[in-house]
């Protein structure tokens, strides 16, 4: 198994694969690099913490290396109902780096090669063969498996006002073989752009004039193998961008690559640059900036917000417009890089990719951004690599039980043309994919995968039947009302309790038979290990919540059941959709390029409407059966 | 075979007035749908006769009210069009008792059928060749574009904007319930929705989505004639009435005996519109049957009707009939006033009734006014001359959408449910919306809250 590059996928990819037992390289420019964080240094947020709770349960590394460099951690969107709450850290961006380039070092059956991959070696089968990777210096690896996780490398080209430099990030040189090699290979590739802030030097910002944002007082971790969390926090300040920053940059938007048609690629909306920000929504007074320091010691602060690609001396200057930043000098200036990716309906579900078999893509070059999203495909892809290796079928992951389902559902249903992120909104059965409950979700998918260990396996399912054990006691339980006399439910006495679903935390007063019957059930059944304080509250919530829910989530599944009754009819792989004529022309090229496993996919893809379903429907069995059309 | 999870239902009979109308429920549950209709005796459980036809009392659900006598033919899978388990009530002819035979239906457990679907099934089901496989797939194209074009023509004018009026602001709301959940702090504070302004937005949803139903309505009455049901004690004088609002439009006068064994049904045009009257003076009293049996099947009939002419004797002892329809209007009509004095007459006038007189056609030109002010008046001719027409399917969704809404707004004004709530029960209305309009937002709700709001870092 072979792993090209050593980012948040690469990592996920290569770890799962040797821990799963293929003999594995993970090939990189630079090992020192390996973790790195080029652009803001912080894991988790909105559907990000949820990703980074589900990559930890299935035996991903990301969140006990977060949990072990994190320097503030904070749950946002906490009165906003559960299911929308999600763990975020700054990193100690140096120490997270070194962390994971330590573990992937002692990580037996892993061998890192410092190299540049410049092309494949394919066996002329049909479809084409991977057979291993070729470097620059010309060694060949040979293996019949390759994840490719080249980030922004492919052909990556870094733009700050008019000075154009090829390289992945700043320092480091861009891969510009593979592109060319996939492009041979016949895969489609297309511009995308991502954009990152200067860097300010601590010591040159004045802290008095900014707003303190802390940390929370009690650490949630996001690794359910972490006990607690007991460290000396770090905070982060706010200021904010105001109109003489607004004048100066419109004044000089001419000097823009972004806005004078040098930057051809498509950027992320939601990620937008200040420029974007201050033309898009001109009426805006000001626009907020976050200083979050990049590590515990570290000198350079990041400055969240004003991602830019403006010329170096209106960085320099619209900078020091902004209160506190008067007398502010710039580490490292703002830069928007473009690269190359692989629109993601090249690849199936498996992240194997069409064009060539045996060949897996995972990351950015598939379209999405974000660390989080990387590692999650990093590791779908390790570990789908290996089964496939072991003639075993790939992971089921659903995107009615996981935000990982949704993620690789959307790449391969989605026509994605900008970097795609994971959002809540994405899920339609949110409600039910929460932080609190990704082990009850994941346990299956973790045991079927193998990736965590004995002891590690036994604690997460202590965790899951201590929460099932909880919803008993909740779900037949009554007891007299404190307040109001009477009897009335366990579940919602303790969501009352609790401060309710906009607030949940744990109860702080609740009658005594019902705080002993809790206890009891929340104690290790015989044989399990006992479970951090934590992780016992967590499993109280997550039952509690779950019945608050459960109405709520029937009516919903009730309506996606609707929707998609036919969704499981499969679609055979090589349906014709060109020649079936009476599918619309958008529907059918659409269809022709995604190829949906099944008549669910096909319907989530935009543009293909009700009649083009009962058409596939009616056409795909007489296909399946006859390989003929009518 | 069967190839779907859920159960669905159509009357296959066309649009209009006929003999005989057959409403056609198809899939997995439809032998338990029928058998909330008619009762186990007709169906019995484990041993249902395929293609033996009954007869059967038609009611909408166990102990509920009888919509019908007609008959019921189980078709067994794989024996049948769509080769799931079909079931096929033949009833009386007349949009009302078809339409009310489906709406029971519903009411036990099926949905209205979607264009082309007893098609799509029958080929799922491996009841068509695969050589028909073609023409099947043509078929069901070209039902969806009909569907499609019929419900553009809906959506032309006035409707249109109704519907718009009706999404767009909760789009609006959801893509700002959604900004204020993917983003924190003075982000999520700029997209913010008062309780109060979402209230307002819900309140006024509601509003538009009853206007709209009413059109629905409006549209259907269009379509099928105003049904209306005369209704009153034994001697109140139905029979007479219903002669003589027919008489003087003898020729317009379509009597059409035999539609139905115990209610007599005829037409009547006024105003430009199409009244369909149903007189239960036509009840039976021989053979054994019992007064309170007749009533109680005229009851039936007016919970399902538009208008129901509530009729008492001017000059009968007994008190005032009552009667309370969801839905339906009520007109009050007093009769027999050439045998009433003055005082009696302006006595009920005062009390809201039309006051008329069969012998003498008083008051009949004022009642027939009633009636069209009580179908809709100006904005049925309105809606006629638009000349949209919902489908049952659209009702029933535009229906549902309106349930959802009320409940939702019930929560919010409770404080019950949480942003993440509200957001997934609106996305959900949008979703019953989208199914009467055929537009999805999921895909562009995201677009939506970055085209319009300054998030994310």
């Amino acid at each position: 198994m072979i792993v090209i590059g050593g980012g948040h996928a690469g990592i996920e990819a290569a770890l799962a694969a040797a821990r799963l037992g293929a003999r594995t390289a993970l090939v990189t420019h630079d090992r020192r690099e390996i973790g790195r964080m080029p652009c803001n240094p912080a894991v988790g947020g909105l559907g990000k913490g949820h990703l980074v709770r589900e990559i930890d349960a299935l035996g991903g590394e990301m969140g006990r290396a977060i949990d072990a460099t994190g320097i503030q951690f904070r749950v946002l969107n906490r009165s906003k109902g559960p299911a929308v709450r999600a763990p975020r850290a700054q990193a100690d961006k140096h120490a997270y780096q070194a962390r994971m380039s330590a573990v992937v070092g002692a990580q037996p059956g892993l061998t890192v090669v410092e190299g540049d991959a410049v092309d494949l070696l394919i066996a002329d089968t049909a479809p084409p063969t991977l057979r291993g990777v070729v470097l620059a210096d010309g060694r060949e690896l040979l293996g019949p498996r390759a994840v490719l996780a080249t980030g922004t490398f492919l052909g990556g080209l870094m733009h700050v006002g008019d000075e154009r430099t090829a390289g992945g990030r700043e320092g480091a040189a861009a891969s510009l073989g593979l592109s060319g090699a996939l492009a041979r290979l016949g895969f489609e590739l297309r511009r995308l752009k991502t954009g990152t802030p200067p860097r300010l030097w601590r010591d040159s910002l004045d802290f008095a004039r900014l707003e303190v944002q802390p940390g929370d007082e009690q650490i949630e971790p996001f690794s359910f193998i972490t006990n607690e969390l007991h460290i000396e926090q770090v905070p982060c300040h706010l200021t904010w961008t105001g109109e003489r920053t607004h004048a100066l940059i419109r004044d000089n938007l001419h000097r823009s690559p972004l806005y004078g048609g040098i930057i051809e690629g498509t950027g992320p909306r939601y990620c937008p640059s200040i420029e974007d920000k201050v033309v898009r929504f001109a009426d805006k007074e000001r626009h907020l900036v976050f200083l979050e320091p990049e590590g515990r010691d570290s000198e350079e602060i990041y400055v969240n917000g004003l991602s830019t690609s403006l010329p170096r001396d209106v960085q320099d200057a619209f900078v020091r417009t902004l209160p506190g930043l008067e007398r502010a000098v710039l580490a490292r200036h703002g830069y928007a890089v473009e690269y190359d990716s692989a629109p993601s309906w090249q690849v199936r579900a498996t992240l194997e990719s069409r064009p060539v078999a045996g060949l897996y893509l995972a990351g950015q070059i598939l379209g999405t951004s974000g660390y989080e999203e990387a590692a999650a495909q990093g590791l779908a892809a390790g570990v789908n690599a290996v089964r496939s290796l072991g003639g075993r079928e790939a992971l089921d992951l659903p995107r009615e039980d996981s935000y990982l389902g949704v993620l690789l559902d959307d790449l391969t249903t989605k026509d994605i043309t900008e970097p795609y992120r994971m959002f809540t909104s994405r899920a339609e059965r949110r409600l039910a994919l929460r932080c609190d409950n990704a082990a009850s979700r994941l346990l299956p998918t973790a045991a079927a995968i193998g990736l965590l260990s004995d002891p590690d396996l036994r604690r997460l399912r202590a965790r899951v039947s201590a929460a099932e054990r909880a919803a008993v006691v909740l779900r037949t339980l009554r007891c007299r009302d404190p307040q109001h006399g009477g009897s009335v439910a366990a579940a919602d006495l303790v969501l009352q309790a609790s401060g309710g679903l906009d607030a949940p935390a744990l109860p702080a007063d609740i009658p005594v038979e019902l705080r002993q019957a809790i206890a009891a059930a929340l104690l290790p059944a015989p044989g399990e290990p006992e479970l951090p304080a934590r992780l016992v509250e967590e499993s109280l919530l997550q039952a509690a919540v779950d019945l608050r829910y459960e109405g709520y989530i029937a009516k919903q599944d009730k309506l996606l059941a609707r929707q998609n009754h036919l969704g499981n009819l499969e679609l055979p792989e090589d349906l014709p959709y060109q020649e079936i004529t009476t599918l619309s022309k958008e529907s059918r090229e659409k269809l022709a390029r995604l190829r949906p496993a099944n008549l669910g996919r096909a319907a989530r893809i935009d543009g293909v409407r009700a009649s083009d379903l009962a058409v596939l429907s009616v056409l795909a069995s007489k296909w399946r059966d006859s390989r003929e059309l009518p | 075979m069967s190839t779907s999870n859920d159960t669905i239902v159509a009357i296959a009979t066309a649009a209009g007035e006929a003999g005989l109308a057959v409403v056609r429920l198809s899939g997995p549950g439809a032998l338990d749908v029928a058998r909330r209709l008619v009762g186990p005796r007709a169906l019995p459980a484990g041993d249902v006769r395929s293609h033996l036809a009954r007869a059967a009392t038609l009611r909408d659900g166990p102990g509920g009210e009888v919509l019908d006598h007609g008959l019921v033919l189980p078709m067994l899978a794989p024996r049948s069009y769509t080769g799931e388990d079909v079931v096929e009530f033949h009833c009386h002819g007349g949009a009302l008792c078809a339409r009310r035979v489906a709406r029971a239906c519903c009411n036990a457990g099926a949905r209205p059928a979607g264009p082309g679907e007893f098609t799509r099934r029958a080929f799922l089901g491996g009841r068509l060749s695969l050589d028909q496989a073609e023409a099947v797939a043509d078929l069901i194209h070209a039902e969806d574009e009909l569907a499609g074009r019929a419900a553009l023509r809906q959506l032309r004018g006035g409707l249109r904007r109704d519907v718009e009026a009706i999404e767009r602001p909760l789009l609006d709301l959801l893509a700002r319930l959604e900004g204020g959940l993917e983003f924190e702090g003075e982000d999520a504070a700029a997209v913010a929705v008062p309780r109060e302004a979402l209230l307002a937005v819900l309140d006024a949803a509601l509003a538009a989505l009853a206007a709209l139903l009413a059109d629905a309505g409006a549209a259907r009455r269009v379509r099928e004639g105003v049904q209306v049901v005369l209704l009153g004690a034994p001697n109140a004088g139905k029979s007479s009435l219903f002669n003589a609002l027919l008489a003087r439009e003898r020729a317009l006068v379509d009597a059409e005996p035999g539609t139905t064994r115990d209610v007599v049904s005829a037409r009547l045009r006024h105003g430009g519109v199409v009244f369909v009257l149903h007189d239960t003076a036509g009840l039976r009293t021989d053979g054994g049957r019992v007064e309170a049996l007749g009533m109680a099947r005229a009851r039936a009939a007016a919970t399902t009707a538009d208008i129901v002419l509530l009729l008492r004797d001017l000059v009968a002892s007994e008190g005032e009939a009552d009667f309370d329809g969801d839905g339906v209007t009520v007109v009050k009509v007093a009769t027999k006033a050439d045998l009433a004095d003055a005082a009696q007459c302006s006595a009920a006038r005062a009390a809201g009734y039309v006051v008329t007189s069969a012998r003498d056609d008083a008051g009949l030109d004022e009642l027939r006014e009633a009636l069209l002010a009580a179908a809709g008046g100006e904005r049925l001719r309105e809606v006629a001359e638009i000349g949209h027409a919902f489908n049952e399917r659209q009702r029933h969704r535009l229906a549902a959408a309106r349930d959802e809404l009320a409940s939702l707004r019930g929560e919010v004004a409770l404080r019950a449910a949480p942003d993440e709530v509200a957001a997934g029960l609106l996305a959900g209305i949008l979703a019953e919306l989208g199914e009467v309009t055929g537009r999805v937002f999921s895909e562009h709700l995201l677009g939506e809250v970055f085209a319009r709001f300054c998030v994310g870092k």
